[in-house]
C-alpha cells in the first residue's frame, strides 16, 4: 500500500482549479472537478512541460506546449500529440485535507539517473 | 607531483572559487591561466543549469545532478614504472592498440607517460597539460580554450575552471606517426575528474590518437563526475584519427565536449564510443573551417539497464568544397535511453558542400527502452549536397528466422544480427586492437541473449 502524503486543505483548490505540488521530488497536479479531487503526474507524456500551467476546463486539461489534452479523471490522452496516458495518483479526503498516494509509474519522456540517493 | 602537498581546500567536498585559485597555485600556473580559470568559474556560476525545457537537454534529465557538489580534485598514487599501474589499467593497455606513446591519467593527475625515442627525435610532444605548459606555454596559450571556450555550456565552463591532468599532443609539420598514441583515464576514487585533451597537428602531419576512459565502479558506489573537453586542431593537409572510448563504471556521470577544426584539405576521422557510465552526454562538433576539409564521424553506443547515453553532433560547414560523413549506430536493451541529435549546418558561402548524416538504433527485445533521434539540417548556401536519415527498430524476425533455419541457435543468431548491425561502423576502423575490444564489449552487453528477457 502506497504511503499517503498530505497535499493541501480542501479549500486550497476550488472547483475548476488546478495547482502544482512537489511530493518526493515529483511534480503532482491536483485539480478539482466540481468538488471531486483528482491528482496526476504534472508532466505531459509528449514532451516535458507542466500540465497544470495549461488550460483546465471541465475534466480536461490542455498542455500549454502543443495542445495535447488529457482527461484528469482517468489520465487518458484525449488528443494528439500525446498518445500515452498520464499516471494518476490515488487521492483521499479526510478531515478537510487532501491526501495523495503516488503512483509508482512515471512519465518517461527523458532519461535520468536511475539510482536515487 | 609528489613533492607538492595537495592544498586542503582541494580536498573539500565542494567546488568553489577558492578551489579554482588553490588548484591554479598548486600547479604553479602563469597568471593568464589563473585568470582564465577564474573567468570560467564565474561563467559557470552565472550559467543556469540546463533543464528539460532547453532544446539541447530535452530528453536528458539532469535535474538531480549538481556538478559543484563533487570533490574537485582526487589525488593520484605515485607511479614510477608501468608495473606500478593498477592491474586493471595494465590489462587495458595489454588489450589495447599497439602504441608508440602512452599516457595514464589516474584520477586527477597524469601518473605515467612514455614515448618512443623515434617520436621524440621527430619533435612530437605528448605529455600532460601541466608539464606541457612549462615548455610550450605560447602554443598552449594560443590554442587552449579556443575550441571549447568557457561560454560553450555550463559543463565546459566547469572544465575550463578546474581541469587537471589532461593531455597535450603536438605533431610538427610533415611528421607521420604510424603507430597510435594512446591515453587512458582511470578512476578509482570518489569525486570529479576533469581531463582535457589538446591536440595540435601542423601541416601534413598525421597521427592516430585514442582517449580511453575506464573505471570499475558499480551502481552501488558513490557517484563520480567526469567532465572533459577535447580540442583538436588539424592543420592544412594533416590527417587525424581520433577515438574517444568511454567505458566508465556505472557510478560515473560523464560529460564531454569534443570539438575539432580542420584546415585546408585536412582529414579528421573521429570515432566516439559510449558503453559505460550511468549517464553520458557527449557533444561532438566538427568544424570544417577551410576548403577541401573532410570529416568522417563515427559513433557507436550500446545502452543497457537504465543507462542514458546522449550524443549531440554538429557538422559545421564554414568553407566551400568540404565533405563530412556521419554514421552513429546504437543498440539499446532493458530500460535504457539513447539520444542522438545531429545537425548539419552549411554556413553562407559554403558552396559544393557534401554532407551526410545517418543515425540507426536497434532495440533489443524490450518495450521499455527508448531511442530519440533528431537529425537536422540547416542550409544557408544554394549549391550543396546534403542528406540525413534515421531509423529505429527491433531486430527483424525474418533475419533471425533465416539464420535459425540454417541451423544457428537463436542466441547465436541474435549475436550475429547485432554484430552485423555494428559491423557497418567497426569495419570502417582500421585499428585491430580497438575493433577486438569493441567486439568483446558488444558481446558482453548482449549477455544472455535479449529475447529471453521478453518472454
Amino acid at each position: 500500500m502506497a504511503e499517503f502524503h498530505k497535499l493541501a486543505t480542501v479549500d486550497e483548490v476550488g472547483p475548476g482549479e488546478i495547482k502544482q505540488y512537489l511530493v518526493e521530488d515529483r511534480f503532482v497536479a491536483l485539480c478539482n472537478v466540481e468538488g471531486e479531487f483528482h491528482a496526476f503526474e504534472d508532466v505531459c507524456t509528449h514532451q516535458f512541460t507542466h500540465l497544470s500551467e495549461g488550460e483546465f476546463t471541465g475534466s480536461e486539461v490542455k498542455c500549454p506546449l502543443h495542445g495535447a489534452k488529457f482527461d484528469v479523471k482517468t489520465g487518458a490522452a484525449k488528443s494528439l500529440p500525446a498518445v500515452k496516458p498520464v499516471p494518476k495518483h490515488e487521492v483521499k479526503v479526510e478531515n478537510g485535507n487532501v491526501y495523495v498516494a503516488l503512483n509508482p509509474k512515471r512519465v518517461k519522456i527523458a532519461g535520468r539517473r536511475g539510482r536515487r540517493r | 607531483m609528489s613533492a607538492n602537498v595537495v592544498p586542503e581546500v582541494l580536498k573539500s567536498s565542494r567546488m568553489s572559487e577558492e578551489t579554482v585559485k588553490a588548484l591554479s597555485s598548486f600547479k604553479d600556473e602563469p597568471g593568464w591561466l589563473t585568470e582564465k580559470r577564474l573567468g570560467a568559474w564565474r561563467a559557470f556560476e552565472a550559467l543556469p543549469m540546463p533543464t528539460l525545457r532547453d532544446e539541447a537537454w530535452r530528453y536528458t534529465d539532469i535535474s538531480d545532478v549538481s556538478p559543484e557538489d563533487f570533490s574537485p580534485y582526487v589525488p593520484s598514487p605515485d607511479v614510477s614504472s608501468e608495473d606500478d599501474l593498477p592491474h586493471a589499467v595494465q590489462k587495458l593497455i595489454g588489450e589495447g592498440e599497439e602504441n608508440s606513446a602512452l599516457l595514464v591519467q589516474h584520477n586527477s593527475e597524469a601518473t605515467f607517460q612514455r614515448m618512443d625515442d623515434e617520436l621524440q627525435n621527430k619533435g612530437v610532444v605528448f605529455t600532460d597539460l601541466h608539464t606541457a605548459l612549462l615548455d610550450h606555454e605560447d602554443l598552449i596559450k594560443e590554442r587552449l580554450f579556443g575550441l571549447v571556450p568557457e561560454d560553450y555550456d555550463k559543463f565546459s565552463a566547469l572544465s575550463a575552471a578546474l581541469f587537471a591532468g589532461g593531455s597535450f599532443l603536438y605533431v610538427p609539420r610533415g611528421v607521420d606517426v604510424e603507430v597510435p598514441i594512446q591515453s587512458y583515464r582511470w578512476l578509482d576514487a570518489i569525486g570529479a575528474t576533469m581531463p582535457r585533451t589538446l591536440v595540435i597537428l601542423e601541416e601534413n602531419a598525421s597521427v592516430t590518437y585514442i582517449d580511453e576512459y575506464a573505471s570499475d565502479g558499480t551502481e552501488e558506489d558513490e557517484p563520480t563526475l567526469s567532465n572533459g573537453a577535447v580540442e583538436l586542431y588539424v592543420g592544412q593537409g594533416a590527417n587525424l584519427r581520433y577515438v574517444s572510448l568511454q567505458n566508465w563504471g556505472r557510478n560515473v556521470l560523464h560529460f564531454n565536449t569534443i570539438r575539432s577544426e580542420a584546415g585546408k584539405d585536412a582529414t579528421i576521422n573521429s570515432l566516439v564510443v559510449a558503453l559505460g557510465s550511468e549517464l553520458s552526454r557527449t557533444n561532438v562538433d566538427a568544424g570544417l573551417a577551410e576548403a577541401g576539409s573532410d570529416s568522417e564521424m563515427l559513433g557507436l553506443y550500446f545502452a543497457d539497464s537504465n543507462q542514458v547515453l546522449d550524443h549531440h553532433t554538429l557538422q559545421d560547414h564554414l568553407a566551400p568544397n568540404a565533405h563530412s560523413d556521419l554514421l552513429y549506430k546504437g543498440a539499446l536493451r532493458d530500460e535504457s535511453l539513447a539520444v542522438f541529435s545531429g545537425l548539419i549546418r552549411v554556413e553562407p558561402g559554403a558552396q559544393k558542400t557534401d554532407a551526410y548524416q545517418t543515425n540507426r538504433n536497434l532495440i533489443l527485445g524490450t518495450d521499455d527502452a527508448m531511442a530519440v533521434s533528431l537529425p537536422r539540417l540547416e542550409i544557408q548556401a544554394d549549391d550543396v549536397k546534403c542528406s540525413h536519415g534515421s531509423t529505429t527498430g527491433q531486430v527483424d524476425d525474418v533475419e533471425l528466422f533465416y539464420l535459425m533455419s540454417r541451423g544457428i541457435p537463436r542466441r547465436e543468431a541474435e549475436k550475429l544480427v547485432v554484430f552485423g548491425f555494428f559491423g557497418e561502423v567497426t569495419s570502417r576502423i582500421p585499428l585491430k586492437g580497438l575493433k577486438d575490444k569493441l567486439d568483446r564489449a558488444i558481446e558482453g552487453k548482449i549477455g544472455l541473449g535479449f529475447e529471453e528477457r521478453v518472454a
